[in-house]
């Protein structure tokens, strides 16, 4: 069992995928012979060629409209935005065409659009944007956000043979700092499916619902937590379309208290969805109230200091936390 | 007389216009009779407040709608084809039964979007017709997948779209035909330049009013038709779809036509487009044109001009009728089918 990094696995689920399903592709800026900014799609074109692993113009309205059509047409496009920023310009397609196809004449459209999300990395305002709150609210759109280099592999292979589209926010503050042992294979690999969350951390006192790169910043709070005698359980939600409101619930109704931490900015983001379902549905077990730790409501600013002063830190859940823990 | 495709600096020669035999003409005949009676009686529907929504018209731009499908491979292996809104005769020429269309524009369950969509937003893999949507320009790139699938898989097959010259400024316009241009792939696109958007005329859309010189703007080879010329249009589609077929692709077509009538039924467009252009682009009717020439230079006899226009008569009336009699789906059907199921990839 190989040790990769997150985005080693991501390049790892694309090869495999790709060999056992000829109708599987990538496309984007610079992912044939480059293999991609990051690297992702590396050596893919050697292996799979021209018409697997293709490069495009800079167009991502075009690419992932191009996607819909070739995933209509009997294939498996996997289309990169080169930074998830980069979707808004295929905002369109995806809204418009992907989302609505199989509600409308009960055509499916199996794709992925692969966005290199988030912040961390000092991007500045165009290289640095949590993308999935934009997708969240409309209706036909899967939308994934691994947080290990397991579940970035296993989520992608399940992505990629899922019948819809899926926009699937691979965090690159993680891509080469986040490294595990991960079942590789076409045939062997270990894939994890759409729409279940995973308890990473069990506890009794407290549970932090997050996802993606705020996972690993939630567990090391929990064990700052755990010399202070309080018990906290971490939930990663994996996907937030289809979303695991069964895991969420199970866990606060366990706990009695929920504290709900993503790197997106707060106002509109998936962690309001989140507060509503725990409100709704296990008012009665709470002993608190429903706290979320976010970005600032802003864009995302370049300089290191602001960029740290933006992003929901370790100090900042841990704050929370024990707050939360205290009332 | 057919009006040859006018030959632009990117195609070498122009190419010889195929010979349309007697039963071919006959068969374009029907097809355009067939469309302008089922729009005219969807309008007449329409102004009953039989229809919900409004209702959007091709009149004059038949010679169009069924000269660009009548090459094409039908059937879910066949070709693909997403016509625009101005295009009802590709959807019965690619295989679209009449009656569906008018439960279409009623919103009943036998419509292809079970009712979740209107007017001519129809589709269905039966058909490989994919479902356009209300964007401009949104299906060029679409077709360009369909293209690319069928290049990636080395099948002959051609994927077809068109489009207004309004879409012509939306900037998937120029994405799709920039990329089907560098990936080579076997797409022809479809201009139909009518010189209205909406109440905006192509003066106002557009510097570039020869919609063709866009697209030699990017490689593609392009010719300009007379988009009231079934023959012209079909001729020149022949040509387009045989190029593709032998790896030759994209092409573009431009057919130069008129919007005979408002954007929509609700649209007072004589408040605004010149009436004197209107009766001119009259005398150029297509419909006319082409019983003319299957008259005059054709020597047909009229008995089967009118047969055809009797049969017509009798489907469009049978297709209300179906269309009439067919139900509503269950409410419950707005819940359903947001997601794909595995099973249906």
């Amino acid at each position: 069992m190989p040790e990769l990094t997150y985005l080693e696995a991501i390049r790892a689920a694309l090869h495999d995928e790709m060999e056992i399903d000829d109708r599987v592709f990538v496309m984007g800026e610079d992912v044939g012979r480059q293999g991609g900014a990051f690297g992702a799609t590396k050596e893919l074109q050697q292996r799979f060629g021209e018409l697997r692993s293709i490069d495009t113009p800079v167009a991502e309205s075009g690419i992932v409209g191009v996607a819909v059509g070739a995933a209509m047409s009997g294939q498996r496009p996997v289309a990169e935005m080169q930074f998830a920023d980069f979707v808004s310009c295929a905002f369109d397609q995806l809204i418009t065409c992907a989302a609505k196809m199989h509600y409308r004449i009960g055509w499916a459209v199996p794709m992925v659009v692969r966005c290199p999300n988030g912040g961390g990395v000092g991007g500045g305002p165009y290289h640095s944007e949590n993308v999935e709150a934009w997708f969240h609210h409309h209706a036909g759109l899967k939308i994934a956000c691994p947080a290990t280099a397991v579940d970035a592999y296993g989520l992608l292979r399940s992505a990629i043979r899922d019948p819809n589209p899926v926009v699937f926010c691979e965090h690159k503050f993680l891509y080469r700092r986040v490294k595990q042992d991960v079942v590789t294979g076409p045939r062997d690999g270990r894939l994890v499916p759409l729409g279940k969350a995973a308890v990473v951390r069990e506890g009794t006192d407290l549970s932090i619902i997050t996802y993606a790169s705020t996972v690993q910043l939630s567990l090391a709070v929990a064990d700052s937590l755990a010399a202070q005698d309080v018990s906290v359980e971490v939930v990663d939600l994996r996907t937030l379309v289809p979303f695991d409101r069964e895991t969420v619930l199970a866990s606060v109704r366990k706990t009695g208290k929920a504290l709900i931490v993503h790197e997106d900015n707060l106002t509109g983001g998936f962690g309001g969805e989140v507060a509503a379902v725990i409100a709704q549905d296990a008012f009665e077990h709470l002993d608190a109230p429903v706290r979320r730790v976010a970005a600032l409501d802003t864009p995302i600013p370049f300089a290191p200091p602001l960029e740290r002063e933006y992003l929901p830190l370790e100090s900042d859940i841990l704050a929370a936390a024990a707050d939360l823990a205290a009332y | 007389m057919s009006t040859p495709a006018r030959n632009i600096a990117a195609v070498p020669e122009p190419a010889p216009a195929p010979r349309v035999s007697d039963e071919e003409a006959l068969d374009l005949y029907y097809w355009m009779v067939l469309t302008r009676a089922t729009e005219e009686r969807a309008l007449n529907l329409y102004r009953q407040g039989k229809l919900p929504g409004s209702y959007y018209t091709g009149r004059g731009q038949e010679a169009i709608s069924v000269g660009m499908a009548t090459p094409l491979r039908k059937g879910p292996d066949g070709d693909w084809l997403s016509p625009w809104i101005r295009d009802l005769g590709s959807y019965l020429v690619h295989g679209v039964p009449v009656w569906r269309m008018f439960a279409q524009f009623m919103g009943k369950a036998g419509s292809t979007t079970r009712g979740k969509d209107g007017n001519l937003h129809i589709g269905g893999r039966e058909w490989n017709i994919p479902c356009q949507v209300s964007h401009m320009a949104d299906m060029i790139p679409l077709t360009v997948g369909a293209a690319l699938a069928y290049k990636q898989r080395g099948e002959d097959r051609v994927a077809v779209t068109s489009f207004g010259d309004g879409a012509t400024s939306r900037g998937d316009f120029h994405e799709g035909l920039n990329i089907a241009a560098v990936l080579e792939v076997p797409a022809v696109f479809v201009a139909e330049n009518n010189r209205w958007a909406y109440t905006t005329p192509i003066s106002k859309q557009t510097k570039v009013t020869d919609l063709y010189k866009k697209a030699l703007g990017y490689g593609i080879p392009a010719v300009e038709v007379d988009g009231n010329d079934v023959l012209a249009v079909y001729s020149a589609m022949v040509e387009a779809v045989a190029q593709c077929r032998a790896g030759r692709g994209p092409r573009f077509i431009e057919c130069k036509t008129y919007r005979m009538a408002g954007h929509a039924a609700h649209d007072k467009y004589e408040s605004y487009m010149p009436m004197e252009l209107l009766a001119e682009w009259s005398d150029k009717d297509p419909l006319k044109r082409l019983e003319q020439s299957l008259l005059e230079e054709r020597s047909i006899a009229d008995d089967r001009l009118e047969r055809i226009r009797e049969r017509v008569k009798d489907e469009v009336h049978a297709a209300v009728e179906r269309a009439d009699a067919d139900g509503y789906a269950d409410p419950a059907e707005a819940h359903h089918g947001v997601f794909a199921e595995p099973a249906d990839a």
